[in-house]
C-alpha cells in the first residue's frame, strides 16, 4: 500500500526536523495532498495511526489538506484549475501539462518545546 | 510553536530516480505498466526474440511475489533480475537502485522494467527512466483509459494487446483509441496480439528507433 510507504517519508521529513528541538513533541502535522497524489485520506490516516503509536508523535493530530489539480496549456500558456475529463483549455486546445496537484508535502508542524 | 516545513514527501524517491537515471543515461529504460494479466510478461517474451541479436537487452521483474516472471525472462537468454515488494502495489527508485548493481551496465543498451500488475500506483513513482509505457489488453473493457487516466498521461505509448480477442469482446477500437488521445494527445498507440505475433514487429521498431535516439543524446 503507498500510504503506507509515503506515511513513512512523511515521518522521516518530521523526524529529520525534529533532531533540531531535542525531546519535543509533535502535536499536528499538515500534509498538503495533491487531488492527483493517488492518495485516500482514510488510508492516510490509517497509515499514521499504525505509525505513531509511539514517539514524539504519540499524541498528534494528522491534518490532511486537499490540493487542486492544477494544468497549463501548450498552446496558450494559460493555467487554470482541472474539471472532469477529457481536459480542455478555453481556446479549444486539448495539448495539456499538469503542473500541480500530483504532490504530497509536509506543509508545517506544530510541537511543544519541552524545556 | 508552528514550524513551517513545506517538503516533498516524494522527494526521497525523486532522489533516487534521479540518481538512477544518471547511472542509466546510456542505456535506454521503459517501465511498463498494465493491470495484472495484460501481458507485460508474454510481450517481453516476444520482444526480446526480436531484439535479442541486435542489442543487449537487461529486464527487472516486479511482482508482489515469486520469481515466475523472471525465470520466463531468463529462459529467453536475457539477464532478469526479480523483485518480490511482498504486498507493494508498486516498484519505487530505491528497489531498482539497489538491483542496478547486479547487472552489467556498460555492456547494456535497453533495460526494460516491468512494474507490479496494477493501473494506478506504479504511475506515481519515477524510477528513473526514460519513458512509461501503458498496455492494455481488449479483455479489460474498453472503458479503461478514462477510469485510470493518469498512466496514459504519463506514458509514451500505449500498447492495446490480445487483439486476437475482439471478436469476443465488446470493446470499440474507434472509441478507445479516441479516449486514449483525447487523454493525451502526443501518446503514440499500437495494436497487438503476442499470442498470434501480430505487430510485434512494429512495437521492436519502435525500441530500436528509441535506443538510437538515446544513443545521440547521450553523445551530445
Ligand atoms: N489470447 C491472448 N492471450 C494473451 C496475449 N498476450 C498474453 N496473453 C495471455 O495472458 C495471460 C497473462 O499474461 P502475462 O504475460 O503473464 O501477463 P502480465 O501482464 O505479465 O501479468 P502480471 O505480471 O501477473 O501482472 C497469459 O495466459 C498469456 O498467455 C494475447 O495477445 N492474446
Ligand atoms: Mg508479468
Ligand atoms: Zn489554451
Amino acid at each position: 500500500m503507498h500510504e503506507m510507504s509515503l506515511m513513512e517519508n512523511a515521518l522521516q521529513v518530521v523526524d529529520d526536523l525534529m533532531v533540531n528541538y531535542n525531546g519535543a513533541k509533535v502535536n499536528e502535522i499538515v500534509l498538503k495532498v495533491g487531488r492527483l497524489a493517488n492518495c485516500i485520506p482514510g488510508a492516510l490516516e490509517f497509515a499514521f495511526e499504525a505509525l505513531t503509536r509511539e514517539g514524539p508523535y504519540k499524541d498528534a493530530k494528522l491534518v490532511i489538506e486537499k490540493e487542486p489539480v492544477l494544468l497549463k496549456c501548450a498552446e496558450c500558456s494559460q493555467v487554470f484549475e482541472a474539471g472532469e475529463f477529457p481536459w480542455t483549455c478555453t481556446c479549444g486546445s486539448n495539448a495539456i501539462e499538469i503542473i500541480g496537484g500530483t504532490e504530497v508535502y509536509v506543509a508545517n508542524i506544530d510541537i511543544d518545546e519541552s524545556e | 510553536m508552528k514550524i513551517d516545513v513545506m517538503q516533498d514527501v516524494k522527494a526521497v524517491n525523486a532522489a533516487y530516480a534521479e540518481a538512477n537515471r544518471e547511472k542509466l543515461k546510456n542505456i535506454f529504460t521503459v517501465n511498463i505498466i498494465s493491470s495484472p494479466g495484460a501481458g507485460k510478461t508474454t510481450l517481453l517474451e516476444k520482444l526480446v526474440k526480436k531484439l535479442a541479436d541486435k542489442v543487449n537487452i537487461a529486464v527487472i521483474e516486479g511482482d508482489l511475489a515469486t520469481a515466475r516472471d523472471a525465470l520466463r525472462v531468463q529462459a529467453c537468454g536475457i539477464p532478469a533480475i526479480q523483485i518480490n515488494t511482498n504486498g507493494g502495489c508498486h516498484l519505487d527508485a530505491k528497489m531498482i537502485a539497489n538491483v542496478l548493481p547486479g547487472f552489467d551496465l556498460a555492456k547494456l543498451d535497453l533495460l526494460i522494467i516491468e512494474n507490479v500488475g496494477n493501473l494506478v500506483c506504479p504511475a506515481d513513482f519515477d524510477l528513473g527512466e526514460d519513458i512509461k509505457i501503458v498496455l492494455l489488453s481488449v479483455t479489460e473493457g474498453g472503458d479503461k483509459p478514462i477510469k485510470y487516466p493518469i498512466v496514459f498521461l504519463k506514458s509514451s505509448l500505449a500498447i492495446i494487446n490480445k487483439i486476437d480477442l475482439l471478436p469476443y469482446c465488446d470493446v470499440d477500437m474507434y472509441a478507445l483509441r479516441k479516449d486514449i488521445s483525447e487523454i493525451n494527445p502526443k501518446i503514440r498507440q499500437m495494436e497487438i496480439s503476442c499470442r498470434e505475433e501480430k505487430n510485434i514487429d512494429e512495437v521492436a521498431e519502435w525500441f530500436l528507433s528509441q535506443i538510437m535516439l538515446k544513443k545521440q543524446k547521450s553523445i551530445l
